[in-house]
């Protein structure tokens, strides 16, 4: 996106639309649920990312396009946007910095992981169900079988855990980082 | 295994290529590949919205997902419509332009006749009074 907006670069428009077109066009289709407005709908919100680039700076590129491909979406199909709408982009490049930082810190000082997993708020079902997922490579769909639940739940659910993991490595990372300060 | 989790469940992942979103709806990835696309779908809401819309109709979406000609021809479209468009204002404005000075030339040769033509008419009309 900068390479476009300084140097005017098409190529990296064309890498980005390599990399994101098929996604915005599938969120575009679950809120049009029609392909030929789907398509429509990404490629102009393509041509119109080629305008705004120079215009303004975004410094997660992901989360941004998914929350314009949405808005964008909704705004065709005249659904009023929510003011949680317009948080969505904010929300998700915390959530992204965040895991950034974490990640970070657990390569940097991995005897705090342990730590990490006695502070996480989760429920027993939660844990086994993450449990399920990281440890033994069970799909979706298996653990849906063994749990009695739907695919898209067990995702859910597993998306709550990790959030609630941020949240502990959150606290855990500012106390470590006030012990290495102290020491 | 709680210990080296941390680092693996936040390990950063990529977005998911047409291609993997295409199986991935298709439920045609190999186990290895499905976990790497679910253990994603875990972290990523885009990808997660994505595969949720496409799952729910359960077609081969590849056609629909190479969107690049489209892209280039729209782009090619647009491009040739804004050309077309500032062609044609300069041709109107060469166009509108020379009727334009034409007519003002015509305007002013009629108005300098009429002014002559009144000058002759007070001329007489000067001398009719005069006699």
């Amino acid at each position: 996106m900068a390479l476009f907006a300084n140097k005017k670069d098409t190529e990296a428009i064309k890498v980005l639309f390599d990399r994101y077109a098929h996604l915005v066009f599938a969120v575009s289709f679950g809120i049009l649920e029609e392909v030929h407005a789907a398509k429509l709908a990404t490629v102009h919100l393509f041509i119109n990312i080629m305008d705004l680039a120079d215009r303004i700076a975004i410094p997660n590129f992901k989360s941004w396009l998914y929350q314009i491909a949405r808005n964008h979406c909704l705004a065709q199909k005249n659904i009023v946007l929510d003011t949680a709408d317009f948080l969505v982009h904010e929300k998700l490049n915390n959530a992204y910095l965040q895991e950034l930082e974490i990640y970070k810190f657990v390569q940097q000082y991995p005897e705090a992981s342990n730590a990490l997993f006695q502070k996480v708020q989760s429920t027993k079902d939660a844990e086994n169900i993450a449990e399920l997922f990281y440890t033994h490579k069970k799909s979706f769909k298996e653990i849906a079988l063994l749990v009695g639940n739907d695919e898209f739940s067990i995702r859910t659910i597993l998306y709550k855990y990790r959030l609630h993991l941020i949240q502990a490595a959150f606290e855990v990372i500012t106390h470590q980082k006030l012990d290495i300060h102290a020491h | 295994m709680r210990i080296k989790d941390t680092a693996y469940i936040m390990q950063p992942s990529a977005c998911l290529t047409k291609q993997q979103l295409n199986a991935y709806v298709l439920n045609a990835l190999e186990p290895e590949e499905l976990n790497a696309v679910e253990f994603h779908l875990c972290s990523c809401w885009f990808c997660y919205d994505a595969a949720h819309a496409l799952k729910k109709y359960k077609i081969d979406w590849s056609a629909h997902l190479d969107l690049e000609k489209q892209f280039i021809d729209e782009h090619q479209q647009m491009q040739n419509e804004i050309k077309e468009e500032e062609d044609l204002l300069v041709v109107n404005i060469e166009k509108v332009d020379k009727p334009q000075s034409m007519k003002t030339r015509i305007l002013l040769f009629l108005l300098l006749i009429s002014w002559f033509y009144m000058l002759y008419l007070l001329n007489n009309n000067y001398h009719f009074y005069k006699y």
